[in-house]
């Protein structure tokens, strides 16, 4: 068992690497252009930039894990890998996913609201503003609700990215078992969900209640409901197999 | 290691790709896994390897489903024509993957033979040859010493040496340390010689199971007039008859020295045409 | 010597180390070719190989010697060159009269070619 877990493990790092790189290379390229424009141009005038390191990496952590249904089980089942060791294998990938991207973003935000002194982190979602005059280029985050510290940052982070991906690999797991009338049912089921809440209102009355008081603890618990839909997974994990 | 297959089913949909097939391989021996395109070779390596679930049925090793059972995977390296490796990864990450998972597997031949191969460590999968990945397919295959590994149509884009050598390595690492191996292939003229025992399967069922040499052994061509054929082979067991001008042809089972005896000319059958005849027959 | 596919592997294994001692390439009380280099020369199945071997063993034609090798028995070549000789008249006096006879040759035909 052991073994198995090391061995995923190393494959399943050995293949996001790669992607994982190019990911990293793009943001981080882009965050410089931002420096080099912030410093030409909007330095000491009045022209503002934003820079949102969070839904990218949202968005990339549940793509990673919606692909890696079709792209990484099937090679593992190959080598000879235990359903139960790919549905141990992943927790934890996820989870480390989340954390050192969360690390990353988190940490050059700091650093270059901390080293940059034209810039600022800024707790703000759409216009709703708290920026000062004079500092150009500012980093939201959805820690807007909290107190903004690197923790914060890091537990919201890694929390919502946790979610995704285990939601995102459970929509996987049922476009690569029931194909695309499979998977786009599923969805479907939850855009229904959805609609239903908001016809009848329990659901809006939901988000007010948890952002009208909004800690850290919403975040915890949201790490819980993304391991509740992760041990889901398990039912349509357990009897898989290689396609095609 | 005994593989039990008893009343194996699979049906894709409603076309049964195995119906209801029983055998028993028992290693270590080279196996030879024949059968036109669609006879059910692949879904039977598939189920072996616990990639698949059969319909009904079950296919055991020494005793046990191969269904994830960690047991058997962990003895079982399924080796197919394609996509064997993700293309994001390095040469050097494929083999620590197998390293890790193959508890047998011998790191030394495998550097060794990715250097015969010309292959380079640091190359990405998706930067090779075909004929590269099959090169490294080929070296998993080997290199995991897996008790049961098996080759499905291992070696599109290899070419002839490089075939040459994949052969040379196999005989020389069978040698050392048997294991059973099956093979799949229609390349069945070049590697017929390595097996030693042949399976050969149609419409997904098995028709025949025999050792290699006697094989060769129990069937022959006969040729003569007609009329003297025709009554040679009325107690025989005859797979295909061909006539040109009065003479005939008929590939039969039986010895050649029974039907020299009797005037007529003979002639060995290669194991590939035996089974290209075999299989039309039966098609028929 | 090249091998024949359709024909049984291990048969032409154990004519081939018969040819050997034949010919003298290998005389009495020298090492015959292991099992594996037989397998490895030829590229076949080395249980196929083992199989001419072993008859030639069973026929007490070469021995084994444990942990050494398989060597030529002492009157190998005699004994083959009899049971050679037996099979003789079936192998080629047999289908060269059947020719013959089909193509309307009589007996002193036969005799001068043979002289020839």
């Amino acid at each position: 068992m052991q073994r198995q877990l090391k061995a995923s493990l190393f494959y399943l790092s050995s293949e996001i690497r790669y992607t994982a790189i190019i990911f990293w290379a793009i943001i981080l390229s882009i965050l410089a252009f931002s420096l080099v424009l912030d410093i030409a141009f909007f330095k000491n005038s009045d022209g503002q930039m934003m820079f949102n390191f969070s839904f990218p990496l949202y968005i990339f952590s549940a793509i990673v894990a919606q692909q890696t249904v079709k792209g990484s089980i099937p090679y593992l089942i190959k080598m000879g890998s235990t359903r139960k060791n790919i549905f141990a294998s992943f927790s934890i990938y996820f989870f480390v996913i989340s954390l050192v991207n969360a690390f990353i973003a988190n940490t050059v935000h700091s650093l270059i609201v901390n080293f940059y002194p034209n810039s600022q982190s800024v707790v703000t979602l759409g216009s709703v503003s708290n920026t000062k005059s004079g500092e150009s280029l500012s980093f939201n985050h959805l820690a807007f609700f909290l107190e903004d510290t690197w923790m914060t940052r890091m537990v919201v982070d890694t929390t919502i990215m946790f979610f995704l991906m285990a939601f995102a690999f459970v929509l996987g797991l049922f476009f690569y078992r029931f194909g695309l009338l499979g998977g786009f049912s599923f969805i479907g089921i939850i855009v229904l969900f959805f609609i239903i809440g908001m016809a009848q209102g329990w659901l809006l009355d939901f988000f007010v209640y948890v952002f009208s008081d909004i800690t850290l603890l919403v975040f915890i618990q949201l790490f819980f409901v993304g391991l509740i839909i992760y041990f889901a997974s398990y039912v349509l994990l357990r009897r898989l197999t290689i396609q095609g | 290691m005994i593989i039990n297959v008893n009343e194996l089913e699979k049906k894709y949909g409603k076309s049964e790709a195995l119906s209801d097939i029983s055998f028993t391989l028992e290693g270590p021996k080279i196996y030879g896994l024949l059968g036109r395109n669609g006879s059910g070779k692949t879904t039977f390596m598939d189920l072996l390897a616990g990639h698949t679930l059969p319909t009904s049925g079950s296919v055991k090793v020494d005793g046990l489903e191969t269904f994830d059972n960690r047991k058997v995977t962990e003895n079982i390296c399924l080796i197919k024509e394609a996509n064997n490796f993700h293309k994001d990864l390095k040469i050097k990450q494929v083999l620590r993957a197998y390293e890790l998972f193959y508890p047998r597997w011998d790191n030394k031949l495998a550097l060794a033979l990715i250097k015969d191969y010309h292959l380079n460590l640091n190359a990405r999968i998706k930067s090779l040859s075909k004929g590269m990945v099959s090169a490294l397919g080929v070296i998993c295959g080997l290199c995991s010493k897996a008790p049961i590994t098996i080759y499905d149509e291992p070696y599109i884009g290899l070419d002839a040496a490089a075939r040459k050598m994949f052969y040379d390595t196999l005989i020389e690492e069978y040698e050392k340390e048997k294991r059973m191996i099956i093979f799949s292939t229609h390349l069945i003229d070049e590697v017929s010689l390595l097996f030693e025992e042949v399976l050969i399967l149609q419409e997904g069922e098995l028709l025949l199971q025999q050792n290699a040499d006697e094989l060769r052994k129990g069937s022959c061509v006969v040729t003569g007039e007609k009329e003297q054929v025709e009554t040679f082979i009325a107690d025989k067991d005859v797979i295909k008859k061909e006539e040109l001008a009065g003479m005939m042809n008929a590939y039969i089972y039986g010895s050649k020295r029974e039907a020299e005896a009797a005037g007529l000319r003979t002639e060995s059958i290669p194991i590939q045409e035996l089974m290209i005849y075999l299989t039309e027959k039966e098609g028929a | 010597m090249k091998l024949d596919e359709s024909k049984p592997i291990y048969l032409q294994v154990k004519q081939y180390i018969e040819n050997l001692i034949i010919n003298e390439s290998l005389k009495a009380n020298e090492r015959v070719p292991s099992t594996n280099e037989f397998a490895k020369f030829y590229q076949i199945n080395p249980a196929t190989a083992a199989k001419g071997v072993n008859e030639l063993v069973d026929e007490g034609i070469i021995y084994k010697r444990r942990g050494v090798g398989m060597f030529v028995a002492e009157h190998a070549r005699d004994y083959l060159l009899k049971e050679r000789k037996e099979d003789f008249y079936e192998r080629y006096i047999l289908p060269l009269k059947k020719e013959a006879e089909k193509l309307g040759m009589t007996e002193e035909e036969l005799i001068n070619l043979m002289k020839r």
